[in-house]
């Protein structure tokens, strides 16, 4: 008989307002903690090697409030590196942390923001989707869709308000500001959706018959 | 699998490849060809490290990225600050008996048990830097430190007895800039120059860091010297009237003897630290960062010509924060400044920029290009946040494109 069986992991908690709120604050932190790694820059000057160690930091804050809740927050720590690692990798870019080069119209900056949001809303809410789909079965597919509009809106807002700051003050650091702001987007919309879909998954763990045999038949686990 | 699964995904597919191809489209601008001048074969290259407006002094492992950088980009010659805002940023007894704290309490806070100065010796020696440790604010100190707070007769006053100067709250509140830079500018004091005990405490932390340090040099600036308006404290002038047969300072503070009379004592205190730097260490040097010559005299009773032609300065590094080049030019010519040319290296100090007047590399390459033209012995720039990190109009990986590119070996 697997061992799970007989030591079950404790039943996971029905993420609420708090989850939403500590889901915020550990994605900003998270950022924020990134920049004493790695230098925010413009497109070509971050790649593979950046993208995993910023994806590592966020991830690893995220995880952590995922595994205060008792759910698995190691997969996703992984899945979230390798996804910013992928993006770094890519043309996709290091999104999260450089800002639009040349770039100086707020239209543009809107429209390209929300492209680079939804490419990588789309590949960071796949692999992030695939890790909570390992030890949460029934985790909802619409992750994705809620990760790509998070960054759309986002990076979109981020890109927009560092570029206005930085018209107005001449000064980079703007362009932290404006990823800050994108940041916290990302996290809120991010926090709440994801409060949801678990709650959601926790809610049809907690009907679910109690399984008798095998890992992957116990949910939430 | 049901026909619109299909069909969505092709459109996902397709957009995906779109949006892929559609980035690749935007166009990046190419960047700015930079000329730099010929460079003298052992120029000075040097950058201020201050706590003021900066995060690297107290980001994790932000010392060792920034003197990392620097190494790489070729730069010899470090500027760390040392003593600031009545706070030292070492271990330091001095401090702990004049305020009961060893450095700075939110640097000793991030970082925890480490005697950060001895770090950067150590690791920029390792690197090819010189390491200069930098008192940057002289005898300045805010109004609300411990220091003056424990020592309020250490302050030297203006001729109504204040040490500083009430703001404009009126001017303020409407948003005079001049009014908010005055009351930003009121917000410190001045340590007496002239009071042995203000003379000693200086003396002492110069004397801690050259003793308990493999440190290249000190570096005092501008701040070490006085504000024309101030010396009518009781203390001073109780010390002019022994020298003047009972006489009261003059109460225009520009009076001429009255300016080389405060000008003459300062001289001979910094005759005495650099009389007692040497006799602890006699190849450390002496480097001093002032205003140039007309304006320093007269507005802070530094004298620094006098002081090279002493011999007691080493190394000149002349503030000459200038936005335009046919400001700066001027300034280079300078009678004082040739004069020194001919004792003593000289530096020329630009300005990187500060979060309200932002300098681009456009301006940097001009004002470098001068200084060479002119084959002064090298530039240092004020300061590092400004030079490579964020306070920059560019990325810090073009300002360290451009200076790259600036600094390489020829």
């Amino acid at each position: 008989m697997p061992s799970e069986t007989l030591h079950p992991q404790p039943p996971t908690q029905r993420p609420g307002c708090f989850f939403v709120i500590g889901w915020m604050i550990a994605t900003v932190l998270g950022f924020i903690l990134s920049l004493s790694m790695l230098v925010v820059g413009e497109r070509p000057d971050l790649g593979l090697q950046q993208g995993f160690l910023g994806g590592s930091v966020v991830g690893l804050l995220q995880g952590l409030v995922l595994i205060r809740y008792r759910f698995r927050g190691g997969w996703w720590i992984v899945a979230t590196a390798l996804a910013w690692g992928i993006a770094g990798a890519s043309s996709i870019g290091v999104v999260g942390w450089f800002a639009p080069r040349g770039l100086t119209i707020l239209s543009s900056r809107l429209i390209y923001g929300a492209i680079s949001g939804l490419k990588i809303g789309l590949i960071a809410g796949f692999v992030q989707w695939l890790s909570l789909r390992l030890t949460l079965p029934k985790f909802s597919i619409s992750w994705i869709a809620w990760n790509t509009v998070a960054w759309m809106v986002g990076l979109a807002s981020g890109w927009a308000i560092g570029g206005v700051l930085r018209r107005i003050t001449n000064l980079f650091i703007s362009e932290l500001f404006g990823l800050t702001l994108a940041w916290l987007i990302v996290g809120l919309i991010g926090g709440v959706a994801l409060s949801h879909l678990l709650s959601r998954t926790h809610q049809q763990g907690q009907n679910a018959p109690i399984p008798v045999i095998g890992r992957s038949e116990i949910p939430n686990l | 699998m049901k026909p619109y699964s299909i069909w969505r995904k092709i459109i996902l597919i397709l957009g995906i490849a779109w949006m892929i191809f559609a980035t690749k489209l935007v166009s990046l601008p190419a960047s700015a060809e930079a000329t730099p001048a010929q460079a003298i074969s052992n120029e000075i290259r040097g950058v201020w490290i201050t706590n003021v407006a900066s995060g690297v002094l107290f980001a994790p492992w932000g010392i060792h990225r920034a003197l990392n950088q620097l190494a790489a980009l070729n730069f010899n010659t470090i500027y760390p600050v040392a003593w600031n805002r009545g706070y030292t940023f070492y271990p330091s007894a001095t401090s702990q008996k004049a305020i009961g704290r060893r450095q700075a309490p939110i640097f000793s806070l991030m970082h925890p048990g480490a005697d950060v100065l001895e770090d950067m010796v150590q690791l920029g020696h390792r690197r090819q830097l010189r390491v200069i440790p930098w008192f940057e604010y002289g005898f300045m100190i805010p109004r609300q430190s411990q220091l003056v707070l424990r020592h309020p007769d250490w302050l030297s006053t203006d001729a109504e007895g204040n040490a500083r100067v009430d703001p404009d709250w009126s001017s303020i509140f409407e948003g005079d800039r001049q009014a908010i830079r005055a009351w930003v500018g009121k917000q410190n004091s001045w340590l007496n120059p002239f009071h042995p005990e203000v003379q000693e405490f200086i003396l002492q932390m110069i004397v801690e860091v050259v003793t308990n340090y493999d440190v290249d040099g000190i570096q005092l600036d501008d701040h070490f010297g006085l504000p024309i308006e101030l010396g009518y404290d009781p203390f001073t002038a109780q010390l002019y009237q022994q020298s003047h047969q009972g006489k009261s300072p003059p109460s225009n503070p520009s009076d001429a003897e009255w300016v080389r009379w405060r000008a003459d004592k300062i001289s001979a205190f910094m005759g005495k630290i650099a009389e007692t730097v040497r006799s602890i260490k006699p190849d450390c040097i002496v480097s001093l960062s002032p205003n140039p010559q007309e304006f320093a005299y007269n507005y802070s009773l530094q004298d620094w010509s006098r002081w090279v032609q002493e011999g007691w300065v080493d190394e000149l590094v002349l503030q000459v924060y200038r936005q335009e080049l046919s400001h700066l030019q001027p300034e280079l010519f300078r009678a004082s400044v040739q004069a020194a040319r001919q004792r003593i290296p000289v530096v020329i100090g630009l300005i990187s920029g500060v979060w309200s007047d932002p300098v681009d590399n456009a301006r940097l390459r001009d004002q470098i290009n001068l200084v060479r033209q002119n084959r002064f012995d090298g530039v240092s720039f004020f300061y590092w946040e400004s030079l490579m990190g964020y306070l920059a109009p560019e990325s810090p990986y073009q300002r360290q494109r451009f200076l790259r590119e600036m600094f390489a070996p020829s």
